[in-house]
C-alpha cells in the first residue's frame, strides 16, 4: 500500500511539473502584449517590458519562475490589480469558490444519492422513470439557466433568501449559487447510482446473502452500498473539481468573487501571471482529488488494496 | 518509466500543435491580397457614403448618435462664441447611396477590378454595441458591391493586429482624454505610428494641426483644427467615423447629483437623496495610485477621495477645489497657485496626518513624469497641460511654466494624474503602498473605508474636507459603496429589490427597461470609427 501511495505522488509532482512547462510555454506563444492599451507609445511599452522582466527569454524567466513558486511566491498581477501579489488574490478568491463547490457537492451527493437509490429500489416502476427524467433534465439544463430561474423566483419573488453573494452573510447568499451548481452533480450522481446498485442488487453474492436472511435495509447499507460507491466515487472526483475551482458562469451572475472570474478575466486582460497561477491551482486540484480518490478506493476496496499490494 | 514517455510525448505532441497553428495563422492573415485597393479615394468615398448612421445607432439600442465628424458631440466649446464644435462644424459625413455606388464604381474601374474585397476587423469582447455595429457596416458596404469578410479577434488581437499594418479596415474607437479637439487630431498626423494605425500621410493635414498646436490665439488655433477635420473625414476621407457611443442606465429617481462627463471623469461627490448609495460597476478598481492607474473606474474613485488643484461642475467647467486662489502672468505661460490652508491629508480612520504643501505637488508631478514609475499618463503633464517647470515658491504656493499659453490648462489640472501626493508615506510604505484602504493617504471629500477585490469598495464621507458643511447642507450622501457587478440580470433584479440604486443595461434590457423610470442615456465620449490601411503594410 505505502509503495503504490508513493508511486502515485511522484507521478503527481512529474505531472505537475509537466503541465506548469506547457502554461508557460502557451502563455508566451499567445498574441498581443499585456500592455493594450491603446494610448501606449512604444517607448512606454519598452520601458513596462524592461520592468517586468518580459523582454528575457523564455527558459530563463520560467526558471526564475519556478523558484519563486516554491517560495510561495507567485508574483504579481499585471493587468487586473496591478502589482498585487498573485497569491494574495488567488487565495482570497480560492476560499469562496471553495465554499460554494463543497456546498454543491454535498448538496449534489445526497441528493444523487437518494435519488439514484430510490430508483434502483422502485426499479422499473414509475418512481424509477420520474427520478430517471429529473436526471436527464439536471443533466440538459445549463448552470445558468438554473441560476437565472431560481433567483428570480426564490430570491427576488419570494423574498426567501439574497439575490447576490453577500460578504456579510457568506453562508445564506451562498445557498442559491450553490443549489444550482448542484443540479448537474445530483443528476450525475443519481444516474451512476442507479445504474451501479441496480448491477449489484442482481449479483450472486446478494442472492445469497438475501437467502441467509439479512433484512433489507440491513442489506442495502451494508453489502449494496459499499458496493456501489466505488464506482460513483471515481465518477464524484472529477465533479468535486470542476465544482470547487469555481463556476465562472455562476460566479459571474451572482456577484461571488471567485476564482472562476478570475482566470477568464485574467485571459481576457492577458495577465500571464495570474492565469498561470490559475490553472496551475487547478491542476493540483485535480491530482491531488484523483490522489485521494485512488486512496479512498483501497480504503473501501479491499481487493484493490491487497491486489496493489501484491503487486 | 513508461508513464514518463508517454507524458513527454504529449508535451512534445502539444507543442508542435501549437506552433503550426500559430504558423497558419501568421499566413492566413486578415489583411486581403491586394490592400493597396485603400490608396484609391473612390474607394474611402464609397465607404464613407454606403453606411446610414443613423440607422444604425438607433439600431444599438443604447443612447449612440450617428457621428457627423471624428470630433464627438460635446466634446469643446469655441472658445469666443461657445458654440460646441461639432454643432458649428455640422455633418461633414453623409449617408448617400447614389454618391457610394458611383464612387465605388469608379473605383472599380480606375483599379480594374470587377469586385473589391474588404477584410472588416473588429473586437469580440468590446461589447455588443460593436458586434452589432460591424455587422450593420458589412451589411451597408454589401449593398454598394464591396465584398465583406468579417475578422473576429479579442480586443487585445485587434490592436496588436492595427499595430502591425496587418488589417485592411477595422472598427475601432477613441476616447477623449480631455475637452479639446486636439485629444483626437493629434491622432491622424502622419508621423504618429501609435495611434495612426491606418498611416494616412497627409502634408496638409499635419500642417493645420501643426499651426492650430503653435499657435497661441485660441480663435485660430480653433479655425485651423475646424479645417484640419474636414481635411481628414471629408476631403480625403481618411477615416471613417460611424457612431458615438451611449450608455443606457437606470439610476433610481430618489437620488440625483451623478456628473457625467463625456471628456473627463465622472464625477460622484454630490449625489444626494439617500445617506447610503450602492452603485453599479462592470468592472473593479485596478490601481488605486492615481498616478500609475488608466482605467475609468479607477479614475472614479480617485477623484472622491483625492482632489486636485481644480475639479469640473456638473456643466463641465472647472472650479477651484485645493487651489484658493490662483494668478497669471500676462501672456499666461505663468500660474501662481495658493493651496488652501485648511486642506489636510487623512488616513482611512480620518485623522490628519498633515497639511497639503505645495512641495505635495512638485512631488507628485516628479513622480508620474519619472522613468521609473513608467506612468502610463505622464503626459498628461508635459503633452496635455504643458508643463514645464514647477516649483513650490513657500509651503502653500505652487507654481507652474507653461510651454505656452494653454486653454485648457485649469480644467485639465482636475483630472486625477495632476493630483498631489504625500511622498513620505509612499516611501514609507514601500511596495505596499496603494494595495489596500489603509495603505493610502486621502485630501478628499471622501475616504476609502474598505476594498474588497472583485467584489466592491466603501467610501464615507471625510469630515475634516474644507467644504464638508456645505456637502452636509445640500444633503450629500453620507456613504458610497460600489458592487462590482458583470451581470446584468441579477444587477437589475438587485435594482428592484431596493438593494442597489443604479444599473447598467445592455442589448435588450435596454428596449424592455426603456420606459421606465430612471432611465437614462448618456452619451459618451467614445467616437467609433473605420481605421482604413491606406499606408500601412510594408514597414
Amino acid at each position: 500500500m505505502k509503495k503504490y501511495i508513493l508511486q502515485r505522488v511522484l507521478i503527481s509532482l512529474a505531472t505537475l511539473f509537466v503541465i506548469l512547462l506547457v502554461l508557460f510555454i502557451l502563455m508566451d506563444l499567445m498574441p498581443g502584449t499585456p500592455f493594450n492599451d491603446e494610448k501606449l507609445t512604444q517607448a512606454q511599452k519598452d520601458l513596462l517590458y524592461a520592468k517586468y522582466g518580459l523582454d528575457k527569454p523564455v527558459l530563463t524567466r520560467f526558471f526564475l519562475y519556478c523558484k519563486n513558486m516554491l517560495k510561495g511566491d507567485l508574483g504579481v498581477s499585471y493587468a487586473i490589480n496591478k502589482n498585487f501579489a498573485v497569491s494574495g488574490m488567488v487565495k482570497d478568491r480560492l476560499g469562496i469558490s471553495i465554499a460554494v463547490g463543497a456546498m454543491a457537492m454535498t448538496i449534489g451527493t445526497i441528493a444523487g444519492l437518494l435519488l439514484g437509490i430510490l430508483a434502483a429500489l422502485n426499479h422499473n416502476s414509475w418512481i424509477d422513470n420520474l427520478c430517471s427524467a429529473i436526471s436527464v433534465f439536471g443533466v440538459s439544463i445549463p448552470s445558468y439557466v438554473c441560476a437565472l430561474l431560481l433567483c428570480y423566483f426564490i430570491a427576488y419573488r419570494l423574498n426567501w433568501l439574497p439575490i447576490l453573494y453577500n460578504v456579510e452573510q457568506p453562508f445564506i447568499s451562498l445557498i442559491l449559487p450553490a443549489v444550482a451548481l448542484s443540479v448537474s452533480p445530483t443528476a450525475n450522481i443519481a444516474r451512476f447510482t442507479r445504474s451501479e446498485m441496480i448491477d449489484v442488487m442482481n449479483s450472486d453474492y446478494i442472492l445469497l446473502v438475501e437467502s441467509k436472511g439479512v433484512k433489507d435495509w440491513k442489506m442495502i447499507i451494508g453489502h449494496v452500498l459499499r458496493n456501489t460507491l466505488i464506482p460513483v466515487i471515481t465518477v464524484m472526483g472529477p465533479i468535486l473539481v470542476n465544482l470547487l475551482t469555481g463556476s465562472s458562469v455562476i460566479e459571474k451572475i451572482f456577484g461571488i468573487p471567485g476564482i472562476g472570474r478570475l482566470m477568464i478575466t485574467a485571459i481576457q486582460e492577458n495577465d500571464y501571471n495570474v492565469t498561470i497561477a490559475c490553472a496551475f491551482v487547478y491542476s493540483l486540484m485535480y491530482i491531488v482529488t484523483m490522489l485521494f480518490v485512488d486512496i479512498l478506493y483501497g480504503v473501501i476496496d479491499p481487493r484493490i488494496r491487497i491486489a496493489k499490494e501484491e503487486d | 518509466m513508461k508513464k514518463f514517455i508517454a507524458l513527454l510525448l504529449v508535451l512534445l505532441t502539444l507543442v508542435c500543435c501549437v506552433s503550426c497553428g500559430k504558423k497558419e495563422e501568421e499566413e492566413e492573415n486578415p489583411a486581403a491580397e491586394d490592400v493597396v485597393i485603400f490608396q484609391n479615394e473612390n474607394v474611402r468615398k464609397a465607404m464613407s457614403y454606403a453606411i446610414d448612421r443613423a440607422s444604425l445607432a438607433k439600431s444599438l439600442n443604447d443612447g449612440s448618435v450617428a457621428a457627423e465628424g471624428i470630433i464627438p458631440f460635446k466634446l469643446a466649446s469655441n472658445p469666443v462664441t461657445g458654440q460646441d464644435f461639432r454643432d458649428e462644424q455640422g455633418a461633414i459625413v453623409a449617408y448617400d447611396l447614389a454618391k457610394a455606388q458611383e464612387a465605388y464604381n469608379a473605383a472599380c474601374e480606375e483599379l480594374g477590378k470587377k469586385k473589391l474585397s474588404i477584410n472588416l476587423l473588429y473586437g469580440t469582447n468590446e461589447g455588443d454595441s460593436v458586434i452589432k455595429a460591424a455587422e450593420q457596416i458589412a451589411y451597408y458596404l454589401e449593398e454598394v458591391g464591396f465584398e465583406v469578410t468579417l475578422v473576429a479577434k479579442q480586443k487585445k488581437e485587434r490592436l496588436s493586429l492595427m499595430d502591425t499594418g496587418d488589417y485592411d479596415v477595422a472598427l475601432t474607437r477613441w476616447g477623449p482624454d480631455y475637452g479639446d479637439p486636439q485629444t483626437y487630431m493629434d491622432l491622424y498626423v502622419s508621423y504618429n505610428h501609435s495611434n495612426n494605425a491606418g498611416r494616412y500621410d497627409s502634408a496638409e493635414y499635419d500642417k493645420l494641426v501643426e499651426e492650430a498646436e503653435a499657435t497661441t490665439d485660441p480663435s485660430e488655433r480653433w479655425s485651423k483644427f475646424l479645417e484640419a477635420e474636414k481635411v481628414l473625414v471629408q476631403k480625403d476621407y481618411g477615416i471613417v467615423p460611424v457612431f458615438q457611443a451611449g450608455g443606457a442606465m437606470i439610476i433610481r429617481p430618489t437620488i440625483s447629483g451623478i456628473q457625467f462627463h463625456s471628456a473627463a471623469v465622472d464625477n460622484y461627490r454630490h449625489i444626494v437623496g439617500k445617506d447610503t448609495v450602492t452603485l453599479i460597476t462592470n468592472t473593479d478598481i485596478v490601481y488605486l495610485d492615481y498616478q500609475y492607474a488608466t482605467d475609468g473606474t479607477s479614475f472614479v474613485a480617485e477623484t472622491l477621495f483625492t482632489s486636485g488643484l481644480t475639479e469640473l461642475d456638473a456643466d463641465g467647467n472647472w472650479v477651484l477645489d485645493l487651489a484658493e486662489s490662483y494668478e497669471t502672468n500676462a501672456d499666461g505661460t505663468e500660474y501662481t497657485f495658493k493651496i488652501r490652508d485648511d486642506a489636510n491629508w487623512y488616513d482611512s480612520n480620518g485623522k490628519v496626518v498633515r497639511t497639503v504643501t505645495a512641495q505635495d505637488f512638485v512631488d507628485a508631478w516628479d513622480r508620474i513624469m519619472s522613468e521609473e514609475l513608467a506612468s502610463d499618463y505622464s503626459w498628461w503633464i508635459s503633452d496635455v497641460l504643458l508643463a514645464k517647470e514647477w516649483t513650490a515658491v513657500d509651503e502653500k504656493t505652487f507654481k507652474v511654466t507653461l510651454e505656452k499659453p494653454n486653454g485648457i490648462f485649469m480644467a485639465c489640472l482636475a483630472f486625477p494624474s495632476a493630483f498631489p501626493i504625500n511622498k513620505e508615506f509612499i516611501d514609507e510604505q514601500g511596495d505596499q503602498y496603494a494595495t489596500t484602504a489603509e495603505t493610502m493617504l486621502y485630501c478628499g471629500p471622501y475616504i476609502l473605508k474598505s476594498w474588497t477585490p472583485g467584489y466592491s469598495y466603501e467610501l464615507e464621507r471625510n469630515a475634516g474636507y474644507y467644504f464638508n458643511d456645505q456637502y452636509d447642507a445640500a444633503g450629500t450622501a453620507k456613504k458610497i459603496v460600489f458592487r462590482v457587478l458583470e451581470d446584468t440580470q441579477t444587477a437589475l433584479m438587485e435594482y428592484e429589490a431596493g438593494n442597489i440604486d443604479t444599473v447598467i443595461l445592455s442589448g435588450e434590457q435596454v428596449t424592455a427597461n426603456k420606459d421606465k423610470e430612471g432611465f437614462v442615456n448618456r452619451l459618451q465620449g467614445y467616437l467609433f470609427y473605420l481605421s482604413i490601411n491606406i499606408n500601412h503594410y510594408d514597414e
